[in-house]
C-alpha cells in the first residue's frame, strides 16, 4: 500500500553538489514528485526516462533515468509503451498496478501509476459476495411461488445444475415406496426411483450429514450418486456413449452429498457431480443454496398433501355434470363466493331412480364456505335416499328434514324439489315441492315470464315443517328456471339489488333459448351488475321441453 | 379423407340458427366419423360458422340472445367431439388453459385446447372468465408446463396482466391467446407473457418451438409507470356517472330517459374508460382508436347516431380534465378519428 511509505527528500541520479542556487526549485520539484503516493515516471519525447519519484522506484523496480522506459521490468507498462496505449492495468510481481498517461509539454509525458491490490481485493470480495447473494435470492425467488411439487423438484434441481455442479441430483422421500432422484444431465430433467441402499446418497439420507468426495474414480462415483447421473448408472439398460460430463483430465471427479434438512428432518439429498473439487466459500454457498431448496420442496411437499385432501373434497361437492334426460334440455351455472375452494352452500342436483322417474333440486344451505358446502353434501345424501322411495315430492322433503335435523341441527337450507315426465307429445310436465325457497320463473317460448307461487318451510330447521306441492306444463320451447338468492340479491356500487325484476328481464330476452346459454347469461349479468364487488354463491339451473323442431335428446336409462 | 364441402358449412349454419345442439353435434361428428381431423373440423367448419354468427351480431340481424345461444351450441360440439377422440399416442407435457378474468367467449380457448389435446398435450380448461386466485390455486395443483389465456377484447388486459403475473409467481411461462392481445399479439410481450398465438394452431405451433421450462418472476422491482391507468380504473364508476348526467344536461331528449337507459349509458361510457385504461397500460393509443371505431360501426347499424358517441366522449374529456392527462391526451385521438368520419 502507498500511503504506508514515507517519502524520501533523496534527488533520484542526480550527483550533489551542483550550484544550489540553481538547484534549489529543481529539488524542490522532487520533494514534491517523492511526496506523493503515486510512481510517477517522466519519460521525453524519444521514450527515456528522465525522472522517476520514490514511489516509483519501489513499485516499478529498477527504473533509472537515461535508460529507455521500455527497459521496465513490468510487463504490462511495457506493453502499453509498446502498443502506444494511454493506460494499463494489470498484475506484477503479486500486486494490482494500474497506470496512465498524461502529456507534457514538448513531447514529454509523465507515467502515474498506482496500486491498487488491496481496493481490487474488496471489489472482487464484494463482487463475489454480490454474485453469492444474488445467486440465492434467484433460487428463494424462483422457488418460492412454486407450490406443485414436482415443479419445484424439476426447478430446484436445474437451478442447481446450471449454476453450482455439472450434474445435479436430488432425491426425496416419500411416504411409500423407496426414495426418488430428479436427475439434471445434459440440461434435461428425468425422475428416476432410488438411490438403492448401500449408495452414499442413501447413506446421507439417513444419516443427514454431508458428504464429500474429492478424485474418485467412476467406480467409485457410480458408488456414491443416485441412479441416473453417472452415464453407466442410468436406468433403462442402454448407457449413452457420452462422455462423463464431470470427468476430470484424470477420469476422476468431485461427488458432493448434502442433507436436504428442514427443522431438523432430513427429507432428500442434494447431490452434486464436478471435474474440480469445490473449496471453502463454494461449500458454503451449497449448504445456503441447500437450505432453500429444503425450505421450499416442503412447503410444496406439504400443499401437494393438502391439496390432494382438498381436491376430493371439491370433487365429491361440485355439482355433477347434468346428465341426458329424455324430452328435456337442462342448463346450469354455478358459481360458489370463496373463488379460492370453489365450493359453497349452493347446490342443484338432478338424478333418476326407477321410483321417482327424473328429479331435479336446487338448494342452498345457510352460511358459506366448507362448512356449507359439506351440509350440501348431507342434503344431497338424504336426496338420494328418498329417490328410492315411491312417495309424492312434499313427503320426501318431509323425509329429508328429518334426517338433516338428525344429522345437523345448527345448520339449514332451502330447496326446491321437482320431478320432470316427457309426455310424449314434446311437453314437459313438472312437479314441484318447496323447502322454502325462491319461486322459479316459468320462461315461456314466446317471452311472458310467470312466478310459479308456492309455499313451503325451510328444510333442517323444525320437526314439524310443512310443504306444498304444485304442477305445471311446459310446452314445446318452455322453460323453467330455478335460482338461489346469490342471483336476486347480488348488489351494484350504489347498494341496488339485481331482484327479481332483473333476472325476469334478463330472462325474456332469451325465451327459447337453450337452458345453458340462458343460465350462462344470468350469471354474466348478475356479474355485470356486481361489477367490482364480492359475489354470494350463485347456482342457477334451468329445464326446458325442447323446441318444436328440434329433434328430441337420446332415450334415457 | 373428406374435406368440409359447403353442404356440410350450410348444415351446420343451420343449426346454430336454430340453436340446434343435436343436429350440429350430428354435423360435426358425421365429419369425423368420415374420417376428417378434429383440427380441420375445429379451424374449417366451427371457427368459419362463429365468425358468420359474429358478423350476423355486428350488423344488427342478430341480437345478443341468438348469437350466445348460437356460441353455445358451438360450444357443446366442440365438447362433443372431444368426448370421441382418442388418446393421442405423443405425450407432451400439461397446459392450464383460462379465459382472463372478465373474458366471457370461452368457445375460442375451448377449440385451442382440443387442437392442443390433439397434438399431445393434457390440457386442463378452466373456463370462462377465470379469477386469477382460482388460476394460482389450479397451478400449484397441476404444475403445468405452460399457462394459455384467452383474451377477445384489449379492454380486459390490465385483467390480463394480473393473471399473467400469478403464473409468473409460479415461475410458468405464459403463452397468451386472441386477438385481445393486439394485432399480432403486440402487447402480449410487454405483459409479462413467453409467447403468442391467434389460435389453436398457432398455439401447437409455438408450444413446440423451444417452449422454456420456466419463466420465474422478474428480478428486481417492476417498471415504474405513473399508475394512471389504476387511477381511471378506480375512478370509473364516478366518471360514468358524471359523463351521463352531463350528457343527459345537454340532451333535451335525455331527459325523458328511465333508469334502465341511463344504466345503458353509464355502462357504454364505462367501456370506454376500460379501454382508455388499457391503451394505457401498454402505451400505445392506437388500442384505443381501433375501439372507437370499432364502436361507431356497431351503433351506427344498431341506430345509435354518432354524435352520441361524439358528445359521450366529449363529456368525459371534459370530466377527466388535468387529473388524467394522459387518459385526455388518448381520448382527443379517438375523438379526432369519430369526428372525421
Amino acid at each position: 500500500m502507498t500511503d504506508a511509505r514515507s517519502p524520501d527528500p533523496r534527488p533520484s541520479g542526480q550527483g550533489p553538489g551542483r550550484a544550489a542556487a540553481a538547484e534549489g526549485p529543481r529539488l524542490l520539484d522532487q520533494a514534491l514528485l517523492d511526496a506523493l503516493g503515486e510512481a510517477v515516471v517522466l519519460v521525453d519525447a524519444a521514450g527515456t526516462v528522465r525522472r522517476v519519484n520514490a514511489s516509483a522506484r519501489e513499485l516499478l523496480g529498477d527504473l533509472r533515468p537515461g535508460r529507455p522506459a521500455s527497459d521496465s521490468a513490468v510487463a504490462v507498462f511495457r506493453q502499453a509503451l509498446g502498443e502506444g496505449r494511454p493506460d494499463f492495468d494489470g498484475d506484477h510481481g503479486g500486486r494490482r498496478l494500474v497506470g496512465r498517461r498524461a502529456a507534457l509539454p514538448g513531447g514529454h509525458a509523465a507515467w502515474v501509476v498506482r496500486d491498487v491490490t488491496v481496493e481490487r481485493g474488496r471489489e472482487d470480495a464484494l463482487l463475489e459476495e454480490r454474485r453469492r447473494a444474488r445467486f440465492l435470492a434467484r433460487t428463494s425467488r424462483t422457488l418460492s411461488g412454486v407450490l406443485h411439487l414436482r415443479r419445484a423438484w424439476t426447478l430446484a434441481v436445474r437451478l442447481t445444475a446450471d449454476e453450482l455442479a455439472d450434474g445435479a441430483g436430488i432425491t426425496l422421500r416419500r411416504e411409500h415406496g423407496p426414495p426418488e432422484t430428479a436427475v439434471c444431465r445434459h440440461g434435461e430433467v428425468r425422475f428416476e426411483i432410488g438411490p438403492p441402499r448401500g449408495t452414499g446418497a442413501a447413506r446421507v439420507l439417513d444419516s443427514g450429514r454431508l458428504e464429500r468426495h474429492d478424485a474418485v474414480g467412476a467406480v467409485m462415483a457410480r458408488r456414491l450418486c443416485p441412479p441416473g447421473m453417472t452415464s453407466d448408472n442410468a436406468s433403462g439398460g442402454a448407457c449413452d456413449d457420452a462422455a462423463e460430463p464431470a470427468a476430470s483430465a484424470d477420469g476422476t471427479v468431485t461427488v458432493l452429498l448434502v442433507p436436504l434438512t428442514v427443522h431438523g428432518t432430513c427429507l432428500g439429498v442434494l447431490t452434486l457431480l464436478r471435474a474440480r473439487p469445490y473449496d471453502d466459500r463454494e461449500l458454503d454457498l451449497i449448504r445456503d443454496h441447500a437450505d432453500r431448496v429444503a425450505l421450499a420442496l416442503d412447503a410444496a411437499r406439504l400443499h401437494q398433501g393438502r391439496a390432494a385432501a382438498a381436491a376430493t373434497l371439491r370433487a365429491e361437492l361440485l355439482p355433477a355434470p347434468l346428465p341426458e334426460v329424455p324430452g328435456v334440455r337442462l342448463g346450469a351455472a354455478y358459481r360458489a363466493a370463496a373463488e379460492g375452494s370453489m365450493i359453497g352452500g349452493d347446490f342443484y342436483q338432478v338424478l333418476y331412480s326407477p321410483h321417482q322417474g327424473w328429479l331435479f333440486a336446487l338448494g342452498d344451505v345457510c352460511g358459506k364456505g366448507v362448512g356449507a358446502a359439506v351440509y350440501t353434501g348431507q342434503v344431497r345424501q338424504a336426496l338420494r335416499t328418498v329417490a328410492d322411495f315411491d312417495l309424492p315430492l312434499t313427503e320426501c322433503l318431509d323425509v329429508v328434514n328429518r334426517m338433516l335435523l338428525i344429522a345437523d341441527d345448527s345448520r339449514f337450507a332451502t330447496l326446491m324439489l321437482g320431478r320432470l315426465s316427457a309426455l310424449g307429445d314434446g311437453a314437459v310436465r313438472v312437479e314441484l315441492a318447496s323447502g322454502g325457497h325462491l319461486p322459479p320463473l316459468l320462461l315461456r317460448r314466446h317471452g311472458q315470464v310467470e312466478e310459479v307461487e308456492m309455499s313451503g318451510s325451510i328444510v333442517g330447521a323444525l320437526p314439524d315443517a310443512e310443504f306444498e306441492q304444485v304442477a305445471r306444463t311446459l310446452d314445446p320451447g318452455d322453460a323453467l328456471y330455478l335460482y338461489t338468492d346469490g342471483v336476486t340479491e347480488a348488489r351494484d356500487a350504489a347498494r341496488r339489488m339485481y331482484g327479481t325484476e332483473g333476472l325476469r328481464r334478463d330472462l325474456a330476452a332469451y325465451a327459447g333459448a337453450p337452458p345453458g346459454a340462458t343460465a350462462e347469461h344470468l350469471d354474466r349479468m348478475v356479474m355485470r351488475h356486481l361489477g367490482p364487488n364480492e359475489h354470494d354463491d350463485i347456482a342457477i339451473l334451468g329445464v326446458q321441453a325442447w323446441p318444436p323442431g328440434h329433434r328430441l335428446g337420446e332415450d334415457g336409462p | 379423407m373428406t374435406a368440409i364441402d359447403a353442404t356440410a358449412a350450410d348444415a351446420y349454419l343451420d343449426a346454430l340458427t336454430h340453436a340446434d345442439e343435436t343436429a350440429a353435434v350430428a354435423v360435426a361428428v358425421g365429419l369425423l366419423d368420415a374420417g376428417v381431423p378434429v383440427a380441420a373440423i375445429l379451424t374449417g367448419l366451427i371457427a368459419p360458422a362463429q365468425r358468420q354468427v359474429g358478423e350476423h351480431w355486428a350488423t344488427g340481424r342478430w341480437n345478443v340472445a341468438r348469437e350466445h345461444a348460437a356460441t353455445h351450441v358451438s360450444d357443446r360440439v366442440v365438447a362433443a367431439l372431444a368426448l370421441r377422440l382418442p388418446r393421442p399416442d405423443r405425450r407432451r407435457g400439461r397446459v392450464v388453459l383460462a379465459c382472463v378474468s372478465g373474458e366471457w367467449h370461452e368457445l375460442a380457448a375451448r377449440m385451442a385446447g382440443e387442437v392442443l389435446r390433439a397434438e399431445g398435450w393434457t390440457v386442463a380448461f378452466l373456463g370462462a372468465s377465470t379469477p386469477a386466485a382460482h388460476l394460482a390455486n389450479y397451478l400449484h395443483d397441476l404444475g403445468p408446463d405452460a399457462v394459455g389465456l384467452s383474451c377477445s377484447l384489449p379492454d380486459l388486459l390490465p385483467a390480463a396482466q394480473t393473471m399473467i403475473d400469478a403464473a409468473r409467481q409460479a415461475s410458468v411461462p405464459v403463452l397468451a391467446g386472441g386477438a385481445g392481445f393486439g394485432p399480432d399479439g403486440r402487447w402480449a410481450l410487454a405483459l409479462g407473457a413467453t409467447g403468442w398465438a391467434a389460435d389453436g394452431p398457432g398455439a401447437a405451433a409455438r408450444l413446440a418451438a423451444g417452449w422454456p421450462a420456466f419463466a420465474p418472476p422478474p428480478l428486481g422491482p417492476p417498471p415504474r409507470d405513473d399508475g394512471e391507468h389504476v387511477r381511471l380504473a378506480e375512478e370509473r364508476d364516478r366518471l360514468a356517472a358524471g359523463t351521463v348526467e352531463a350528457l343527459v344536461e345537454g340532451l333535451p331528449a335525455a331527459k325523458e330517459y328511465d333508469e334502465r337507459r341511463l344504466a345503458c349509458a353509464r355502462d357504454d361510457i364505462g367501456r370506454v374508460t376500460d379501454f382508455l385504461a388499457a391503451a394505457l397500460l401498454v402505451d400505445d393509443p392506437e388500442l384505443f382508436t381501433a375501439f372507437t371505431a370499432w364502436q361507431a360501426r356497431v351503433m351506427a347499424v344498431r341506430g345509435v347516431p354518432r354524435p352520441v358517441l361524439t358528445a359521450g366522449c366529449e363529456a368525459l374529456a371534459e370530466l377527466l380534465g388535468a387529473d388524467f392527462p394522459r387518459s385526455g391526451r388518448v381520448l382527443a385521438q379517438g375523438l379526432a378519428l369519430l369526428r372525421e368520419r
